[in-house]
């Protein structure tokens, strides 16, 4: 234990004097993720949405979603705003003074019983995020008042005589879920403030990096001659392996957490939970150490090793939703995000984020990334005789 | 003798179809310094590596200090200081910090340890550049610190795989009287080189490596004895060089002999066992020997003989 730690200060020591790393593991993150959140709506703010709501049907279903819009968890995200007709509407959306609009066709009440009721969105073109939500936001509905129909019809068919105020009951439980929570349950990672998103996603990012520092530190140790060195002196090569890895955790878990304590306190970011957070982190670091030192293990030199685990980097962040916001991915690549460490990680610092709370609410996320890291680190210790060798 | 320190037998050593180290056995016992001799690529740094224990043998065993070397013997290493061929220090670091973060990886703590890191700059003259960056000296500097980092802990045993390579005169002359001066301490020294004067100059014992395979093993003497050929006396004579001449050349073990203007060159086998009968003769034939100049076969001379190469190719 002693050698894992005097290698371990060592190393910590080598990172602190070593200004590629401080601008990897704490500037170069800060000032990406200020970068995005301001441009992609300020600081603190979240991806606000503004929508004309139009209810030609003035009949209960249509001021059920009138009303849904107004949900708690929905204003953080929806500004809705009802005018009196279809042309209204589109004139607002034309001229940008909504995002989109939601049209509650006349008769949408009398309809809804048969399951051919829709509803229209309208939306410009660019305005890809306003139509997005606020057609989830339709679908939301749609999806409830098929459900309430669904009930009705079951409740129904298990009673000879069907009690009117049964029925009634039934179809109201079915209906009043809001639609906010339909948006959220369906969206795989919630929609969170950009600079609360994009702290953890370029920490994440550049974490990689910080890792990818640490596993080719194996490789220089071997082209300096201190490795060997190392593996003369009277310690066991994994004393070796622990206490370089566990100063890449040290550096990694203080680029995340000097992420987490900045955009909390200069950028307002929301991360939610605190312990569940600093677990994630601590998953996060293990799962990223984990697979760039698998990765370093097929790399013969350092240089090799760098253009590796940088193609890696790029890839997985891509696909994990560290560059775009995982719930604006298209289906397919969240499905795949869901193969990659750090799409997990960001799926759990997204639900934290929007209100999830404590460690249970992010078991999956924290899990997924945790089974990442096992088998990661399980290949990299049999392929470790690789990077600890003179 | 004294206590045997190093004992290696029949080591080999195979990487692919390249046999590096081939039946290798030698030993080495406290204060003595032996010298591995032999061309880039003779199998001396793997050697050295299986001493280390950095490599494991095909076969053969590696004993220091009365403990068996293998991949998890620590008793072993701790007896081993290795000194690498590269300056295996940490260049953003301190020579003190390298020479601490060494010493407690050896164990060494407190008051030991500030005196040992001490003793060590001292001793390898870097005391005034102690707490400068490795990164900021210069190569010779760079070399003596490496030797230092091997020396703190008092190891029974000092291993070092050419440690005056691409170094300035000043600072080679410096490390092998440090060097010198550990032997003679009573420290078993291992000392891996193709500068055949190194060796020369520093080395007790000397085994010739050629191919992996130890092809000569003894003292300097011994090993220049196994050469017959390749010396000359060079004799300042006032007489009848010609006369003398003829009565050289008569003698058994000359070869060859060249007469100058104020003296004669003798080539022949066992050039200083001749030197007498050379005198001898001169003082029968009424000549009178002004000056002698011998010169011996050299450790190049005994690895040409021996391998049909020179240490530089």
């Amino acid at each position: 234990m002693r050698a894992v730690l005097l290698i371990a200060a060592k190393d910590l020591r080598l990172r602190v004097r070593d200004r590629s790393v401080w601008l990897t593991a704490v500037v170069a993150p800060l000032a990406l993720a200020a970068t995005i959140s301001v441009a992609l709506g300020g600081l603190g703010q979240g991806s606000h949405v503004s929508i004309a709501v139009v209810d030609a049907d003035h009949g209960p279903v249509g001021a059920l979603f009138v009303q849904s819009l107004q949900s708690p968890q929905l204003r953080r995200l929806i500004t809705s705003k009802p005018v009196a007709s279809p042309a209204v509407a589109q004139s607002l959306v034309r001229t940008g003074g909504v995002n989109a609009a939601v049209v509650v066709p006349a008769g949408f009440s009398e309809r809804a019983g048969s399951g051919s009721a829709d509803l229209q969105v309208l939306a410009r073109a660019d305005q890809l995020l306003g139509k997005g939500v606020a057609r989830a936001v339709a679908d939301g509905l749609l999806a409830h008042v098929a459900a309430a129909r669904l009930a009705v019809a079951t409740a129904a068919s298990l009673t000879p005589e069907p009690d009117a105020q049964l029925l009634a009951a039934v179809a109201s439980d079915a209906a009043r879920a809001e639609a906010g929570d339909a948006l959220a349950d369906r969206s795989p990672g919630r929609p969170v403030a950009p600079a609360t998103y994009y702290g953890p996603a370029m920490a994440i990012l550049f974490l990689f990096f910080v890792a990818g520092f640490g596993a080719r530190s194996f490789l220089a140790e071997q082209r300096d001659g201190t490795m060997a060195r190392l593996l003369a002196a009277p310690v066991r090569p994994m004393a070796v392996l622990a206490g370089k890895a566990a100063a890449t955790f040290v550096v990694g878990l203080a680029s995340l957490l000097v992420m987490y304590g900045v955009s909390a306190l200069v950028f307002h970011a929301r991360w939610g939970d605190p312990v569940a957070v600093v677990l994630l982190c601590m998953a996060a670091v293990v799962a990223v150490m984990a697979a760039t030192a698998l990765i370093t293990t097929f790399a013969r030199t350092d240089e090799q090793a760098n253009g590796y685990t940088g193609a890696f980097t790029f890839v997985l962040a891509l696909l994990g939703g560290n560059f775009i916001e995982i719930y604006r991915l298209p289906s397919v690549l969240r499905t795949v995000s869901a193969l990659t460490p750090n799409g997990w990680a960001l799926r759990g610092f997204s639900d934290l984020a929007a209100g999830a709370a404590g460690v249970s609410a992010v078991a999956l996320p924290l899990a997924a990334v945790c089974a990442f890291a096992a088998v990661c680190a399980g290949l990299a210790l049999r392929r470790s005789p690789r990077l600890v060798a003179a | 003798m004294a206590d045997i320190v190093l004992h290696c037998e029949s080591l080999s050593k195979r990487f692919g179809s390249q046999l590096a180290v081939d039946d290798l056995s030698f030993e080495v016992a406290a204060g003595e310094c032996y010298g591995l001799l032999g061309p880039n690529g003779a199998g001396k740094t793997t050697t050295i590596s299986i001493v280390c224990g950095l490599l494991q043998p095909d076969t053969g065993t590696v004993v220091v200090d009365g403990q068996a070397m293998s991949a998890k013997a620590v008793a072993a290493r701790a007896a081993i200081g290795y000194v690498p061929q590269e300056v295996a220090l940490y260049a953003a670091l301190t020579a003190q910090e390298n020479l601490v973060f060494f010493g407690r990886l050896y164990g060494l703590g407190g008051r030991r340890l500030a005196e040992r890191v001490s003793w060590a700059l001292e001793l390898v003259g870097l005391v005034d550049r102690a707490r400068d960056k490795i990164e900021t000296y210069s190569g010779g500097m760079k070399r003596r610190a490496n030797i230092a980092a091997g020396l703190l802990h008092e190891p029974q045993l000092l291993v070092l795989d050419e440690p005056t390579v691409g170094i300035d005169p000043q600072s080679r002359h410096a490390i092998l009287d440090t060097v010198a001066a550990l032997a003679q301490s009573g420290m078993a020294v291992v000392y891996a080189s193709h500068y055949m004067e190194e060796v020369e100059r520093l080395c007790d014992r000397v085994g010739i490596l050629d191919r992996g395979r130890l092809v000569a093993e003894g003292t300097r003497a011994e090993l220049v004895e196994m050469v017959a050929q390749g010396g000359h006396i060079d004799l300042g004579i006032r007489g009848a060089l010609p006369q003398l001449a003829t009565a050289y050349r008569r003698l058994r073990q000359v070869e060859e002999v060249t007469v100058g203007d104020q003296g004669v060159r003798v080539v022949g086998r066992h050039i200083s066992r001749l030197l007498p009968k050379l005198l001898e003769t001169a003082q029968a034939s009424g000549s009178t020997v002004l000056s002698v100049d011998v010169a011996e076969p050299d450790l190049e001379t005994v690895f040409l003989h021996l391998t049909g190469r020179a240490l530089r190719d």
